[in-house]
Order: structure tokens, then sequence, then C-alpha cells
């Protein structure tokens, strides 16, 4: 298999199934050495599941996983070479956090272990703790000393789940940019498995989106925000979306024309005549001087950078605009997008609401 | 029904060294839906529970309705108190899980029933009255828990980081549902969160609490963009805290030269010239594309509807949020202007952990 070897991870045709359910349903991926990789899906998508197939610590009814090039199928996870970091943070509880690093080190079998450990232990900024026990530590510092540990490991490849799922959200959101720019400083490649979109889509070069066991798309977070390839994905990825239904009625260049019965729009797609679904967010919602889309301000929320309104429109549907601008609750307004702002759908054959579930 | 106007006067309550409350003074209106708004370790979660009667203050007052309810046990409050995470009983249904609390009061079984049965009429999961919670949404499990309050013959809802158990999307729907439900009720809400979003957009008024005080009490748009504190304007708004010097002062209003950006209007509370200043600048303020100043993009990250640059000017390190565009990387040139006037504290004000 020449050519993986570039690669820190190929996942071919993966297949897990329990009893009742295809956990993962052929899934292949490849991640490229130094990147950071986060796979994102609701609860239930498969994606721990992948994880641990990789890890080792499930074994898949079908497909393969090569690690830096290597074919790993089979091998328990302490030989695949990967460091694991769980949102339980599981350290010895008697232990320092130097002496839970050094243990890393020592198992490995590298010798000065002792400095090994004192170099992780610095690179993840924990150092001065060191003499410290896990119990004294806040659990951003317990898990700095557990990634600190898969460094004296010597792993290459980082396996997250949910890494920041115990702490609060403001020591999450400091510390996943911490963790970042240490992996990409230390030319680690990370696989970070989270339920939390926004966090994946802060930190990751490539976010693969998984739903009921398999991937939907692949993409860096801007592609995945500004065209995504499924309903699924404009739901699930980069906040709230308005859906509206409509009718393909013509092509102009990249955009198609969608009558959505209150009017005609442009839309980016390439979707055939027919039943239609444009996505288009409320932060490309402009209030304009004139617009299809017309109707009245029916609700109107603070969040601080901006103010999101509930619009209802003349034909009773209603779709969400954030803006800067403050406009009073009952004021007539119109709509405005560009098309390029807009992706549209050919109608989902099972329904709207089934495409977009996902609890 | 109607909510209880409560009223919380110079709250005091130490554990130890540590000050939880240091004379916590508010007043939250019949029907009001109040949010504390503070970092961990605030004393917001030490605060709600004092008002539901799980913590004893050392001193001050907690009125509803003008009546003291200090020497009151939380079932006699008439407080619905909601724990983060919500803590439903796994084991037992929907139903069971709403009426315990009536149970074990020793309500009679008809007076249960019939509290039970309403309480799950509004927020609409009646039919639901045999699942068990794992059975249900995050959003679901949410309203049940609300019920459970309600069915208590609560008045007052003491809600404690109710929305952290949901995912992104979910968090949206549910923190609507339950200040509509709220008003459609006529409750009194205390809603506590760090989330300065979440904060910003159910409430009717905010408290900013920081180290067992509250530092403001105001509607989100008064908290958000006039913070009487620079921790404020950092906490609530994420604002760069820059460094410099009042060189010009008239009336209320002056410029700041500003190290590493040079002069800048200002808005400041009653600074001499001179004073040293810490100018707060939100990072949707720095208007990307404008022509002023000059910087470099150390990092990107994508927050959902918005681009959040670090950027490099001279010496300093701003935050700035612009749209999502194609062709940002790190090391990209850019050009910006500000959005003024900038708010200016004085220096001395900000007893932080560092400015950058």
């Amino acid at each position: 298999m020449r050519g993986l070897s570039r690669k820190a991870l190929v996942v071919t045709g993966l297949t897990k199934r329990y009893p009742g359910v295809t956990a993962l349903d052929s899934v292949s991926l490849e991640v490229g050495e130094g990147e950071y990789f986060a796979v994102i899906g609701p609860s239930g998508s498969g994606k721990s599941t992948l994880l641990k197939c990789i890890a080792g610590l499930e074994r898949p009814d079908g497909g393969s996983v090569y690690i830096f090039g290597r074919r790993v199928d089979g091998l328990p996870p302490e030989e695949r070479g990967v460091g694991l970091i769980f949102q339980e943070i599981y350290l010895f509880p008697h232990m320092t956090a130097r002496s839970n690093v050094v243990y890393a080190a020592v198992a490995r079998g590298v010798g000065r272990a002792e400095d090994v450990a004192r170099e992780a232990l610095s690179a993840v900024g924990v150092e001065v703790r060191a003499r410290s026990l896990p119990r004294e530590l806040s659990l951003g510092e317990q898990q700095k000393v557990s990634l600190a540990r898969a460094l004296a490991s010597g792993a290459r490849l980082l396996l997250m789940d949910e890494p920041y799922g115990s702490m609060d959200p403001r020591t999450a959101a400091q510390l996943r940019y911490e963790v970042r720019r240490l992996a990409k400083s230390l030319g680690l490649t990370v696989i970070h498995v989270t339920h939390n979109q926004e966090e994946a889509m802060a930190v990751a070069d490539r976010v693969a989106v998984m739903r009921r066991g398999r991937v939907e798309q692949v993409g860096s977070p801007l592609e995945l925000y500004l065209r995504p390839k499924s309903l699924f994905v404009a739901r699930f990825v980069g906040g709230e979306n308005n859906f509206l239904e409509g009718e393909v009625v013509g092509r102009d260049g990249p955009y198609v024309e969608v009558d959505l019965g209150v009017g005609a729009v442009k839309a980016f797609g390439d979707v055939e005549p027919g039943r239609a679904v444009v996505a288009v967010r409320p932060e490309k919602l402009k209030f304009a001087e004139s617009g299809v889309l017309e109707g009245r301000v029916e609700a109107r929320e603070f969040l601080g950078k901006v103010y999101k309104y509930v619009v209802r429109l003349r034909d009773g549907r209603s779709v969400l605009v954030k803006s800067r601008e403050r406009v009073a609750q009952g004021a007539p307004v119109k709509l405005s997008f560009d098309p390029l702002d807009a992706v549209v759908f050919p109608y989902p054959p099972e329904g709207l609401a089934e495409a977009l579930r996902y609890e | 029904m109607r909510g209880a106007k409560v009223s919380v006067r110079d709250l005091r309550k130490r554990y130890g060294a540590v000050k939880a409350l240091d004379g916590v003074t508010f007043d939250v209106e019949s029907g009001e839906y109040f949010v504390i708004l503070g970092p961990v370790g605030s004393g917001r979660s030490t605060l709600l529970k004092c008002i539901a009667g799980l913590e004893r203050p050392d001193s001050g007052d907690i009125l509803f309705d003008g009546e003291s309810v200090l020497g009151l046990p939380p079932e006699k409050r008439l407080a619905g108190y909601m724990p983060p995470g919500y803590a439903l009983f796994p084991h037992m249904t929907v139903w069971e899980n709403v009426a315990y609390g009536l149970w074990i009061r020793g309500y009679p079984r008809r007076e249960v029933e019939e509290r039970v049965e309403e309480a799950l009429k509004l927020v609409g999961l009646l039919h639901r009255a045999d699942s068990y919670p794992h059975q249900l949404s995050g959003g679901q499990r949410q309203r049940i828990a609300l019920a459970r309050a309600l069915a208590s013959g609560a008045r007052v809802l003491l809600l404690d980081e109710p929305l952290t158990a949901l995912d992104a999307v979910l968090t949206l729907e549910v923190r609507r549902e339950v200040r509509r439900l709220a008003k459609s009720l006529g409750l009194t809400v205390i809603h506590v969160t760090h989330n300065q979003e979440e904060a910003m957009a159910v409430a009717d008024r905010v408290a900013v609490m920081r180290r067992g005080r509250v530092e403001q009490v105001g509607s989100p748009e008064e908290v958000y963009f006039n913070p009487l504190t620079p921790f404020e304007a950092k906490f609530v708004a994420d604002a760069n805290l820059l460094p410099g010097k009042l060189v010009e002062v008239e009336g209320a209003s002056g410029v700041a030269e500003v190290e590493g950006l040079g002069p800048v209007r200002v808005l400041h509370r009653g600074l001499a010239a001179g004073a040293e200043v810490l100018v707060a600048v939100r990072p949707e303020s720095i208007r990307v594309g404008g022509s002023r100043f000059r910087g470099k993009v150390l990092d990107l990250s994508h927050l959902g509807h918005t681009l959040r640059l670090w950027v490099e000017v001279g010496k300093l390190r701003l935050r700035v949020d612009t749209e999502p565009v194609l062709g940002l990387k790190p090391g990209s040139e850019i050009t910006f202007d500000l959005d003024e006037p900038l708010l200016a504290f004085e220096y001395s004000s900000w007893e932080g952990e560092g400015v950058e």
C-alpha cells in the first residue's frame, strides 16, 4: 500500500454492527500527518464507535485501519502508537502529575524517562504543577496531564473523544485553542470526536460530519458552513439555518431560479427542475429596500454581537434573521440575500423534517 | 398564577475564608425573566441556593412579595429549583418524576394526580407520562424538570445552568421555549448562566456577578453596550482591553492615546486628562477592510456565523470578529477601522488577571 505512508490515518470500509443497529456503515477516511481532524455528529451517529475502532478498543466487523502506513487491524490499543484522551480523565490518583507521565515513558521503554516526562509536562504548560496529585488539579490541568502522558508515551496520533465534555464551557473554550496550538507546534495528528459542532469548527483543519453510521461530508469548517452537501449538514453545522421550500424553475450560470411561492429567488446549486429546498443562514438575510421575502418582525432577541429576529413572511412562513441593525417589533421588512450565500437542495424523498432530524 | 416578586437584601455568605456572597442586593419583579451572569466561582449558584432555601445565608434577607422567606424550608417557599442537568430519576417514569415531590410531602392522591396532569399538560408532554427519561430528547427532559417545578406549585423558577446538557441547536430551541412558557404562565424566573449569549437572548434584565458581588443590573443592551467595569466589558462582550492614556477630555467624551494604535475617540465616566485608562474594544467593533490600521492574522477560528481572528498589530494582539469569508489565513495582512467612540475605564479599576 504505497502512498499511504504520508497519511497519519487511513480508514477503509470500516463497518461495525451491534444487534439491531449498524453503528458504522462502511466508513472511509484519510487524515494527513499533522492535521487537526474533527469528527462530529449527533449522539448515536457512530463517531465514538469509529474512534474506538481506530484505537483498537472495539473490533470492527469489516474494513481496515492504517496508522502511519501500518495496518493495525487485530493489534491491541497499546501497540497502535496512539494517545487516547477521553472525557473521563483516568490518571492514577495516588501518583503525582509527574509520576503519571514518567510512568507512560517507562512503559514505552525509553531511556531518560524523567527527561521525556519533563519535556512533555512543559510542552502542555503544567510543569509547575508536576508535584501535585490529580485531585489537587483543575479539570483543565488534569486533561493537560493526560495529554502530557500521551506525548510521553511517544504517540504521534492523538485520539480524543469529547475531551472537554466535563469542563465548564469557558475553560473548554480556552483549552481547545491551547491544545490545537500544542498539536500544531509539535506536528501531532489529532482526531477529535465531539457532539459540539462549534468546538470542532473552531479548531479543526477539516471536519467529518457523521450521521447514522455514515460520513455525510468531509471538508474545512468554511466549506461545511458555506457549501453543505446535504440538508442535514446545513442544519447541524454553523448554527441555525432557514429552510425554504420552493420549486426550481430555471437555471442561470452557477445558480438556479427557485419559485418560493411569494416570488422567485436565485440560489447556488445544481438541482433539476422540481420541488426543492433553499437553505439560507439567518446572518445572510439582509434587511433591504426591496426583496422577494416580505414580512413583519414578530420577535427580537438581543444576542450581543447581533440581534436575532423572527420575521413572519406574508405567506405565513417564518424565517430567522441575524443583523446588527436594530429594527422595531412589528415593523414591516423586506429581506434579500446574495445568491452565493444560499444553497439549493432537491426536496428530500423522506420529507424535510426527517431529512433534518438528528435526535 | 402570578409569579412572586423576589427581593434580595444585602445577602452575605462565607465558606471559611471565601466570601461567596459579599452583600448582594436586587429586586426581581413579578413575572420577570431575570438572568444572573457570572463566571464559575462568582457566587451565582450559592445565591440561587439561598433563594431556594438549600443554603442559609450568614446575613441579609430574602423576600417573596415583601415577606421574608428565610425562616421557611425549601418546600414551603413555592420556588422550583432546577439544578444543572435537572436531576431526573432514571428509574422512574415521567409521571413519577413529576409526582415525586408531592408524594414525599404527603399530598393526597387526588391532589397529586390533578397537579401532575396539569403540569404535564402545560409543558405539552402528558402523552409521554409513561416514558422513562432516557426515552426522551434533551429538550423533553428539560420540560419534565420544568413540569416538576410547576407541579410543586412554584411561583418562582430558579434555573441553574439549565441548558448545559443540551447541544447547540437544541439549546436555541429550548431556551426560547422555557422563556415562552414562563411568560405565558406569569412565573418569575431567576436563571443562572455563564453564557453571555444565552443571558442576552432570554433576559428581561441581567445581573452581572463577580466575586460575590453584583457589578451591574440592566437590560441586556445596557450591560453589553454600556458596562460599568472593564471586567464586565471583557466577560460580557469579550472586549479587548488596551492600555492607554486619556489625552483630551470634553465632558464625558475625549481622546485616548492607545499604546500601539494611536489616538481613538472614547467615552468615559468623569476621568481627567492624563488618566491611565483601559480602552475596551469589542471584537465586532473592529471593522476588517477599513483603511486606518494594519495588522497580521496570527490564527483564525470559525465560530458559527462569525470568523474569530487573532490579529497582531505591533505588540498588541487583538481578538477580531468578522463575517466568514474565503481567503483569510494565518499570515494574511489585513486593514481595519474601529467603531468609535470606545469605552475608556480607569486603569486601576481592573483587578483582573493581566491585561492583553
